[in-house]
């Protein structure tokens, strides 16, 4: 942890810093009182005092060890993990033109696929889960989830 | 009064709600009793449902699934070790010994018991709380909410976590992220990066659904564990001996009963705290304190009463000064403002229809959580078995269509990723999530707060100390911070002495 907590300290101190000269160039109030950039400001040197305080206690203990991330865990969850890291992104970039359903039915697959459920029983459960869902949010709770390529079907 | 309560008997006498109630009891018990799974997740997840309801069943939903949600993390806690929630972690190894010694059965029936006690302990304190302190409330200025939003975010940073430092970063991140938007004084947009969807702010729902969603399937996948350990329980009745244990350490109930109304009480801690600081207390007067982390029943009864004692007191602050006392409650305070709901002292005499309901709703979950519970115990083993490997990806899934439904736009999926994957970066390296949580929402109120007090005081700090109750409320505030400082200083005494 302590090598990590000597980055993030650091990556805090300096976010704050930059949140705090930005916050200086907001406007204040007329007469003179202080405007929408004196809290921010506040929170500016907030996170530098902790952030400070984060690397400089791993700094004090000593606390070198390098470990990679994650590193505790099986080198094939890890991937797993990024899979699912990845199906979120998929979904955002590709929701608009697929649509829900395909979207959600080759998410729901992939991943039970590649977490050990028989493909078999990943392709009726995707298909069966997101269909339930769709019907669950969509007809029931009118949220309008983006129909895609089945427009003229939905 | 009375037409109150009958009018709101009768609109919690509805079939929709009734019905809401029945399916918030299944899926508190369920999300409790899946290790990983938390209530806060749970009720993040339950957020589009709210959007659809109507105010009285979604709140009714709400304060079913957080009752039934917080006795269920017990299951898995006695039966395999592993607490379903963090609220039953003080308690777990004991529990967990007990079973171990053949007892699984009526541990859990002890928990069922000791949750319903202390569930009826907290609604009634919140019953007679909410509107003596509402009173009061009243008169509150800016000073005192200043006061009250700061010792609620101090307590989170400082006495709820592991590392003060690391509660303080995760606190400012919060604030942070609530200063992104629009800002109210001057129409200014702050930290936009010229991007609109940020004009609005932060949206805190797809945040919460990606701090305690997303980074907990993840966490989950990168633990791998699909399948749980199978446990069995014995067989034979529970309720009788299980109410046997409970009198038996009756005292211990009622005194685990009023830390956690302390607690509950005491803006930012939690369920879990009041569980942690129950157990010490009950550890410290007990007769066998040796027996403590073996399988003492005595502390499984008084931990058990103080979580689910503190969890209705926690919605006194939360209703009355719109100041939660966890991510559950602060999750509340995002859908009451979703129903056009302001918490305040107002509330109470705006919506006295709303609040009356919630109230008998605590006081029928409770009493459902008897049936149900032991139900619930009877299909623990099944409970268990759910595969983990097919419920992840559904959980994903409504992780997503839940931070879309909010606004319909794709760019809080994102926004729920991101906040995913540093919930995720940030717990593994020790930083507490919860705080950002209750920053991200306590911050309006602080910013505000303080900037009409500057602005009243004409920047002499020494009016904010100039009221009786911002005194207080001052004083406690400073307290929390130097504590912390404590352990530290004593270290350096006794350096120097050495």
């Amino acid at each position: 942890m302590g090598t990590w907590d000597v980055l993030l300290g650091s990556i805090i101190a300096i976010a704050g810093a930059y949140i705090f000269l930005e916050a200086r160039t907001f406007p204040n109030l007329a007469g003179g009182y202080p405007g929408p950039g004196l809290f921010p400001q506040l929170l500016g040197v907030l996170f530098v005092l902790s952030g400070l305080g984060v690397a400089g206690n791993a700094v004090v203990k000593r606390a070198w060890a390098w470990k990679p991330p994650l590193s505790d865990y099986p080198s094939r969850e890890k991937i797993n993990a990024l899979l699912v890291v990845m199906a979120v992104i998929f979904y955002i970039l590709l929701v608009d033109t697929l649509g829900f359903i395909p979207m959600a039915i080759i998410v729901l697959i992939a991943l039970m696929f590649r977490t050990g459920v028989s493909l078999r029983w990943s392709i009726v459960l995707g298909i069966g889960l997101t269909l339930a869902i769709y019907i669950l949010f969509n007809r029931i709770l009118h949220v309008p989830l983006p129909s895609g390529i089945l427009k003229y079907w939905l | 009064m009375l037409d109150i309560i009958l009018q709101s008997l009768a609109s919690l006498a509805d079939p929709t709600v009734i019905a809401v109630i029945l399916l918030a009891t299944f899926y508190g018990l369920f999300i409790g009793a899946i290790p990983g799974l938390t209530v806060t997740m749970a009720v993040a997840l339950f957020v589009p449902f709210a959007f659809f309801l109507d105010p009285v069943p979604a709140l009714a939903a709400i304060v079913t699934l957080q009752a039934m949600g917080i006795f269920a993390g017990d299951i898995p806690g006695a039966l395999i070790r592993m607490p379903g929630t963090p609220a039953s972690a003080a308690y777990t190894d004991d529990s967990y010994a007990l079973s171990q010694q053949g007892q699984a059965r009526l541990v859990l029936g002890v928990d069922v018991i000791a949750s319903a006690l202390g569930g009826l302990m907290g609604a009634i304190a919140l019953i007679v709380g909410a509107s003596a302190l509402a009173e009061f409330a009243l008169t509150f200025s800016s000073y005192e909410f200043f006061w009250l939003a700061l010792l609620g975010l101090s307590t989170t940073a400082f006495i709820a976590t592991a590392s003060p430092i690391k509660g303080l970063v995760a606190v400012a991140l919060g604030l942070f992220l609530s200063t992104v938007g629009i800002d109210i004084t001057l129409g200014f947009q702050r930290f936009t990066f010229g991007n609109p969807n940020l004009l609005g702010g932060i949206s805190f729902i797809p945040a919460m659904i990606g701090l305690f969603g997303v980074s907990e399937v993840l966490r989950i996948v990168l633990r791998g564990q699909m399948h749980l350990a199978y446990a069995k329980l014995e067989k034979g009745a529970s309720f009788l001996p299980a109410i046997g244990a409970v009198w038996r350490y009756r005292l211990n109930a009622l005194r685990g009963g009023i830390v956690g109304l302390i607690t509950g009480v005491l803006p930012g801690a939690g369920a879990d705290i009041g569980a942690w600081l129950a157990y010490g207390v009950s550890k410290r007067f007990s007769k066998e304190p040796e027996k403590y982390g073996r399988g003492s029943m005595e502390v499984v009864v008084e931990a058990g009463v103080a979580n689910n004692s503190d969890l209705a007191a926690e919605w006194i602050p939360t209703l009355v000064f719109g100041i939660p006392g966890d991510a559950f409650t602060a999750v509340v305070i995002g859908i009451l403002m979703l129903k056009g709901l302001r918490p305040g002292p107002a509330i109470l005499h705006d919506y006295t229809n709303v609040l009356v309901a919630i109230y008998v709703t605590f006081i029928l979950a409770n009493l459902l959580m008897v049936p149900f519970g032991f139900a619930a115990i009877r299909a623990s083993s099944h409970l268990l078995r759910v595969p983990r490997n097919v419920l992840m990806p559904i959980i994903l899934l409504m992780c997503i269509v839940g931070a879309y439904a909010i606004n319909n736009d794709v760019f809080d999926v994102g926004l729920m990723l991101v906040m995913g994957l540093l919930g995720v970066l940030l717990e593994a390296n020790g930083f507490p999530v919860a705080p950002i949580v209750l920053a991200l929402v306590l911050g309006p109120l602080l910013e505000q707060s303080f900037m009409i007090s500057l602005i009243k005081s004409e920047g002499d700090l020494t009016l904010f100390f100039s009221r009786p109750v911002a005194t207080i409320l001052g004083t406690l505030t400073l307290v929390v911070w130097v504590l912390p400082l404590v352990p530290l200083a004593k270290k350096l005494i006794a350096a120097r002495q050495v």
